[in-house]
């Protein structure tokens, strides 16, 4: 499915950024991922030298494959799922709205949108070694309204999208206020 | 009492199919929400790859094994009512 359908863009709107968290924020699913693994590994070594007769006997044989199989597919699927809901968080400035899109594990997704005249403050921080080194961090947005404020969790170029937001929030406000000026 | 080792594939079963539905709702989100993109079509390939792989091992493992053999557990216990 295309941004422009999942967003019901409008026909004067314009996708300019389309953020997603910076992939370094998965190391730590990928570093998790092969500890699970080496778990079962060290496990099975350890039942190998402290228990062989379990090695020797067709139905404890047939349990511990088994289980290992079904544990290895679970780590397996849990990381692919973490990817999933990497990838399917994402935010996407237009010149007209903000859209945030997030999905909560594998049945919840929350779509949630901001329109860019509303805009009155913008926030971006850089927070710890890692997130300097690499630049990536969060963006606070908040608006004159009593609405909660739109984050975006550790977007890479955090201070230039900032900017960005900044600078489309100036114009279309200007677009606005000249639309208003049109009607009277 | 006694049971084919075979009854221990039928969770098995079960347990691959709640994990078909689970990639199943995966795919199914990355097709809706996202536009085909190459990181998600690597990602994909990669994780389909990897579960194709673990299944080999795991038949090249459950496979030698007699799964006709009959297993007895709990045949030595028994239950008496105490005496007094």
């Amino acid at each position: 499915m295309l941004y422009s359908q999942v967003i019901k863009q409008k026909n004067y709107e314009k996708i300019m950024h389309l953020l997603r968290r910076d992939i370094i924020t998965l190391i730590p699913y990928v570093l998790f991922l092969f500890l699970l693994l080496a778990v079962e590994l060290g496990i099975y070594y350890l039942l190998k030298n402290l228990f062989p007769e379990l090695f020797l006997k067709n139905f404890t044989l047939a349990i511990l494959y088994l289980v290992a199989f079904i544990y290895t597919l679970s780590v397996w699927l849990f990381f692919y799922t973490a990817f999933v809901n990497y990838f399917l968080d994402m935010w996407i400035i237009t010149n007209d709205r903000i859209v945030d899109i997030r999905q909560k594990g594998l049945f919840a997704r929350v779509v949630a949108e901001l329109d860019l005249f509303r805009v009155q403050d913008v926030t971006s921080e850089a927070h710890g070694i890692f997130a300097t080194m690499f630049d990536f961090g969060n963006v606070y947005i908040q608006t004159a309204g009593e609405q909660e404020r739109f984050v975006f969790y550790n977007i890479p170029e955090p201070h230039k999208i900032r900017e960005a937001i900044i600078r489309l929030a100036d114009e279309d406000r200007k677009f606005h206020n000249a639309d208003m000026m049109k009607e009277q | 009492m006694a049971f084919p080792l075979y009854y221990l594939l039928f969770p098995l079963a079960v347990f691959g199919a709640i994990y078909a539905i689970f990639v199943l709702m995966d795919l199914y989100h990355l097709a809706s929400f996202a536009e085909m993109h190459f990181t998600s079509f690597v990602m994909t390939f990669i994780f389909l790859a990897g579960v194709a792989y673990i299944c080999f091992w795991g038949w090249t493992f459950l496979a030698p094994l007699n799964w006709n053999e009959t297993v007895t557990i709990f045949n030595g216990i028994t239950f008496n009512a105490p005496t007094y």
